[in-house]
């Protein structure tokens, strides 16, 4: 069961409800904009020309770079190409 | 000044709660002020004169009668609603000129079920809200649209969002306000939507 922390007495005056609410309002509108320059920070515009331009965000460039998006895993190797070719070239001969 | 008061005439237990909290806020982003039995805690008044101040001081009335239901205990249905909504009729019936005035939004569960149990009310405009809190809020602010012929309510979906914000921050608001939530009284409860309207304009 969760502990009760919090003081029952008395009735909440108008001066206090104001201030949890304002206070609220004003904890909320922060986070949403910590959230919306998070959300601007990671979108691929940013990425794409501010981390093209050596800019700031150089540490959100992912390690495998721009060009390929693919994981590193799904990444076609040398003897994969390898591979496939020679199959291509079976079915064609 | 204080704005028009409306009588919210509801039953006060856990299953109604969610409905209730639903009524209370959707009659002040109206502009409209919520007065209930509960709002007095005075020990030495009878409860039925406590019932019929606030009856007179109110123009506008919400009656649900969506739980005139036998209990599971006695098998007995409550009916402190239904009594209050005939002394709210009986008010403007008879109260003179000013009481004339009073206008009332009667709730139920379904639409046509008060003709069962209390079909003298037959010809009164009563309103589904189907256990809903998003319908009971769009249905108070239609009626109090139209009656009080109000302008600047804001549109029911709108209200119903803003209600929806209330209660995702309501939790923090209690905890900033050192109450808890689960125990909120209804003078604490309208004094927190009551602000959080005025600071959400």
């Amino acid at each position: 069961m969760r502990k009760k922390t919090y003081s029952k007495t008395g009735s909440l005056t108008r001066g206090e409800a104001r201030k949890a609410v304002l206070g609220v309002k004003k904890a909320r509108s922060a986070a949403k904009k910590v959230s919306g320059a998070k959300k601007k920070a990671s979108s691929w515009y940013v990425k794409r020309y501010l981390g093209h331009f050596g800019f700031a965000l150089a540490a959100e460039v992912p390690e495998n770079g721009y060009g390929d998006k693919r994981s590193p895993s799904k990444k076609k190797t040398t003897a994969k190409k390898a591979s496939s070719a020679a199959k291509k070239y079976r079915r064609a001969s | 000044m204080r704005a028009a008061g409306v009588f919210i005439n509801v039953p006060f237990d856990k299953r109604y709660k969610k409905l209730f909290d639903a009524l209370v806020f959707a009659v002040h982003d109206c502009g409209f002020t919520a007065r209930g039995a509960r709002e007095q805690d005075d020990g030495s008044q009878v409860r039925l004169e406590k019932l019929f101040e606030i009856i007179r001081e109110c123009r506008y009335g919400i009656h649900d009668l969506s739980r005139v239901t036998p209990d599971s205990r006695y098998r007995l249905p409550r009916f402190n609603m239904p009594l209050e909504l005939g002394i709210f009729l009986g008010a403007k019936r008879y109260g003179g000129p000013s009481q004339a005035r009073k206008s009332c939004l009667i709730l139920d569960r379904d639409q046509y079920r008060y003709q069962i149990f209390c079909s003298d009310i037959g010809g009164q405009d009563i309103r589904a809200h189907k256990n809903d809190a998003r319908t009971a809020v769009a249905g108070v602010r239609d009626w109090l649209r139209t009656t009080s012929n109000r302008h600047g309510i804001r549109g029911a979906a709108d209200m119903a969002d803003r209600y929806v914000q209330f209660r995702v921050e309501l939790p923090a608001i209690c905890r900033a306000a050192r109450l808890e939530m689960r125990d909120l009284t209804f003078l604490d409860y309208r004094t927190l939507v009551e602000e959080w309207v005025a600071a959400h304009e």
